[in-house]
């Protein structure tokens, strides 16, 4: 039941993957202008630009690109680069690599003091942490991204105090690991940003589950608040939980792309931005790819984890 | 009318002497007061397009990691504009006609001259490059026009034989682009001439720049160079702000503002000659009516333009490129005159005329004119593209849009790009017989002051008809980091920075 699921979940995700790659190809070609006149810019000449389209396979017609394109993928090679003439692989990958450590670091924050916070207002609801925290929450879910980095950046960087990196700059030849403080302000940012919708949700989850019918029996058998909390409620409680941090985790994957941004973070991201403007046809396919195969996958595990936490499914 | 006049002059003087104090100003206290030390690594943050490609110094004008290097940094050219827009040799020691015709020219190579890859500069590299410029696509062609011979004479000495005559030849070596490359050059390894070597290129996100010990001049003083692109200019500004970069190049006027006042910081501020041309085709109509064309000119306020857009970083153009050509006419200047624009415009029957103006960059100057315009009776509706979409193909058949870069330079420079014979970058279409016929007898013309009064009548007939509205030469203005020493107090290319870069340090 449970692997009959995952096939045909898989199946159709790889369906959507054909879809959105389809899509993304023809509607970067539908864009005005090219890589060519990009690369060229004023010396964009008629002569210059057919000679630079034929140097690129940009002179074929766009079915038979992005046939080449396609079959290239099922041999795992991503094609190459209208900007760098090397393979995408070689832009992604380390980029790919910065966005998943970006995502790692948020969820190693974000979800455990969304979790707490969660759990702690819901079990004492009305109380002034509760109110308090609510207060904040709801304030900052109202505020965008990249004010919530201005405000950081400000704060903590350029205006009042001097602590940390404003931008990513990682020294050439040296990974983002190398040089964990670029990673704060990011992580930061992206913790205020999903810590509203997680925090509430946990809080309203539990609450849920600690008005229920089976808690209220499980204390008045007498079981100990904690077990009662733990065991029971949170337990079920879970479930939505989980639903919420993979939509989170899809999320930040994708709506990195601000952030990255307005911190020059070498991620996928801002390599996508610079894709787009530079007309970089594939390795905007690469990127966007990357996070809709993130997507379905996140979303995918948190179906499973569900099943395996709800009998209900299991059977 | 008269207080019209009497505050534009004061203004212009209040600019005038906030240019000099701060040029001025910033030259004393930058190279009295600081003397660079050896070594030390500065970054530079410049905005634009991350993605960088293989690196063709005589191709694409957009990549950064080669826009630095030309720059007389990795690679260098034969000849050179120099800080004020003289000419000066670099890798040539001496470029001279070999007969009266101005089509024969003995270029002298500099002796002792290394690549980085260890290679003496001969006569052959000489020639490869000059090739190499010549072919299709590249950005200074048409500098050196076509090619009859190349001749080796000796290992230091070229001979080339020009299919037309170029009196200014060693003018029409001198672009950025020009380099001189080794023969053979493999991008992939790129190796040039100048002070410095390339280090690591890391893709969208550094270019290094390492210190090359055996340069034939004076010798860097900064270790390494790293170049940072930015998409965004308020991420550069907080770098600079947080120390993680000692410069960022090119800045807006408006950030300048934001470290005003904070001596952690200073400001290099020079004029240049560089400017944003709004582009007028001048074989369809309306804009082949001359009338158009002159009243456009005559109705921007380019005061505006300069204090609005430019926040009085910027002088007053009249709509004439190479400002700092020694044969530059300064006396051509262009007063605003709504009337005689509107009396124009209604003599050619023109009023009423809906014009769409396309831009790349620069959409305010455009809204300034788009404005100015009401007052003679033309609606012009202003259209902002990107790079990608600006640059398509429409490029060259435009009929009316403006906002790509022209960097300063010599007038015969620009012109054998723009409006002279064959023009690579014709987008105005100038068949001006008049004109082109004087362009000729000038590029014939060897006596330099000859040439001078023929290029007088040249500037003359732009003034009069030209096909470019230039409302100002914009400054280039850069932030750095107040322990920056070394900055130059002026430098008319508009690269002041990138060609101070041998000459950079870190204060002792």
């Amino acid at each position: 039941m449970l692997w009959r699921h995952v096939i045909r979940r898989s199946a159709l995700g790889v369906f959507t993957l054909f879809l959105i790659s389809l899509i993304i190809f023809f509607a970067t070609n539908v864009l005005p202008g090219d890589a060519a006149r990009a690369i060229l810019g004023r010396s964009a000449t008629p002569e210059a630009v057919a000679m630079l389209k034929s140097q690129l396979g940009m002179d074929r017609p766009l079915s038979v690109q992005y046939l080449a394109w396609m079959g290239g993928i099922l041999h795992l090679d991503m094609g190459m680069s209208f900007i760098s003439r090397g393979p995408v692989w070689d832009i992604v990958a380390p980029r790919l690599m910065n966005t998943l450590l970006l995502l790692a670091a948020t969820s190693l924050v974000a979800l455990p003091v969304s979790f707490v916070i969660g759990t702690v207002m819901a079990i004492k609801p009305g109380r002034l942490f509760d109110n308090a925290m609510n207060g904040f929450l709801i304030g900052t879910a109202g505020i965008p991204e990249f004010v919530i980095a201005i405000i950081l950046v400000l704060l903590l960087s350029t205006q009042v105090f001097h602590l940390l990196p404003s931008t990513a700059l990682v020294p050439p030849g040296q990974s983002v690991l190398e040089n964990p403080q670029v990673l704060v302000l990011p992580v930061l940012t992206l913790t205020f940003a999903v810590m509203p919708y997680l925090g509430r949700l946990i809080r309203a989850s539990l609450m849920d589950a600690l008005a229920s019918e089976y808690v209220v029996t499980a204390r008045l058998k007498g079981l100990s608040p904690r077990v009662v909390l733990l065991r029971h409620a949170m337990r079920n409680s879970l479930v939505p939980s989980i639903q919420a941090a993979a939509l989170t985790l899809a999320y930040i994957l994708g709506g990195a792309v601000v952030v990255e941004f307005i911190f020059q973070y070498p991620g996928l991201g801002s390599a996508l931005q610079s894709a787009v403007a530079q007309r970089d046809v594939f390795v905007i396919q690469a990127i966007v790819l990357i996070f809709a195969f993130g997507y379905i996958a996140f979303n995918m595990v948190a179906d499973i984890l569900t099943i395996l936490m709800t009998p209900r499914l299991r059977s | 009318m008269t207080f019209e006049i009497r505050r534009r002059s004061f203004l212009k003087g209040a600019v005038g002497l906030a240019a000099f104090s701060a040029v001025g100003g910033l030259a004393s206290q930058a190279t009295a007061a600081q003397t660079p030390a050896k070594g030390g690594k500065l970054t530079i943050g410049t905005q634009g397009q991350a993605g960088l490609g293989p690196i063709d110094p005589h191709r694409p004008s957009g990549d950064l990691g080669i826009n630095i290097a030309n720059q007389f940094n990795v690679f260098e050219a034969l000849t050179k504009q120099s800080n004020e827009g003289g000419i000066e040799m670099c890798l040539a020691e001496s470029v001279t006609p070999g007969d009266d015709t101005a089509t024969v020219w003995v270029i002298k190579i500099k002796k002792g001259v290394s690549f980085h890859n260890g290679n003496e500069l001969k006569a052959d590299d000489v020639i490869f490059s000059l090739k190499r410029i010549r072919e299709p696509g590249t950005m200074t062609g048409g500098h050196i026009g076509p090619v009859k011979s190349y001749e080796k004479v000796d290992n230091h000495t070229v001979r080339l034989v020009l299919e037309a005559p170029r009196s200014w030849f060693p003018i029409a070596l001198s672009d950025p682009y020009s380099s001189i490359l080794p023969a053979g050059y493999d991008p992939k390894a790129p190796v040039g001439t100048g002070p410095f070597k390339y280090g690591a290129v890391v893709q969208s996100q550094s270019v290094t720049l390492d210190r090359f010990d055996k340069y034939h001049g004076t010798p860097a003083l900064l270790d390494s160079v790293v170049l940072r692109p930015f998409e965004d200019a308020s991420a550069m500004l907080n770098a600079l702000q947080s120390g993680q970069i000692d410069i960022i190049n090119d800045v807006d006027a408006s950030l300048i503002g934001e470290v005003e006042g904070d001596t952690k910081f200073k400001v290099y501020n020079s004029p240049t000659g560089k400017f944003y041309p709004i582009q007028m085709r001048t074989d369809v109509a309306p804009f082949n009516d001359v009338r158009l064309r002159q009243a456009l000119r005559l109705v921007i306020d380019r005061q505006a333009v300069l204090n609005s857009v430019y926040n009085g970083n910027a002088a007053l153009a009249s709509d004439l490129y190479g400002r700092y050509d020694p044969d530059f006419d300064k006396a051509l200047t262009r007063e605003r005159d709504v009337a005689k624009a509107k009396s124009l415009i209604e003599e050619a029957g023109l009023t009423g005329t809906a014009l769409e103006l396309v831009m790349y960059n620069d959409m305010a100057t455009a809204l300034v004119l788009a404005d100015n315009a009401k007052e003679i009776g033309i609606n012009i509706t202003v259209k902002q593209l990107d790079g990608a979409s600006f640059f398509n193909e429409e490029y060259m058949e435009r009929h009316f849009f403006g906002g790509d870069y022209w960097p300063s330079g010599p007038i015969f420079l620009i012109s054998s790009l723009a409006d002279g014979p064959n023009a690579g970058l014709d987008q105005i279409r100038w068949r001006d017989a008049e004109y082109l016929d004087l362009w000729k007898k000038a590029s014939n013309t060897l006596d330099a002051a000859a040439r001078r009064d023929i290029t007088m009548k040249l500037q003359d007939i732009l003034f009069e008809r030209g096909g470019w509205i230039i409302p100002v030469y914009i400054n280039e203005l850069a932030l750095c980091k107040a322990e920056v020493a070394g900055l130059p107090a002026f430098d008319q290319s508009g690269a002041g920075i990138y060609r101070a870069l041998p000459g950079l340090g870190f204060a002792s």
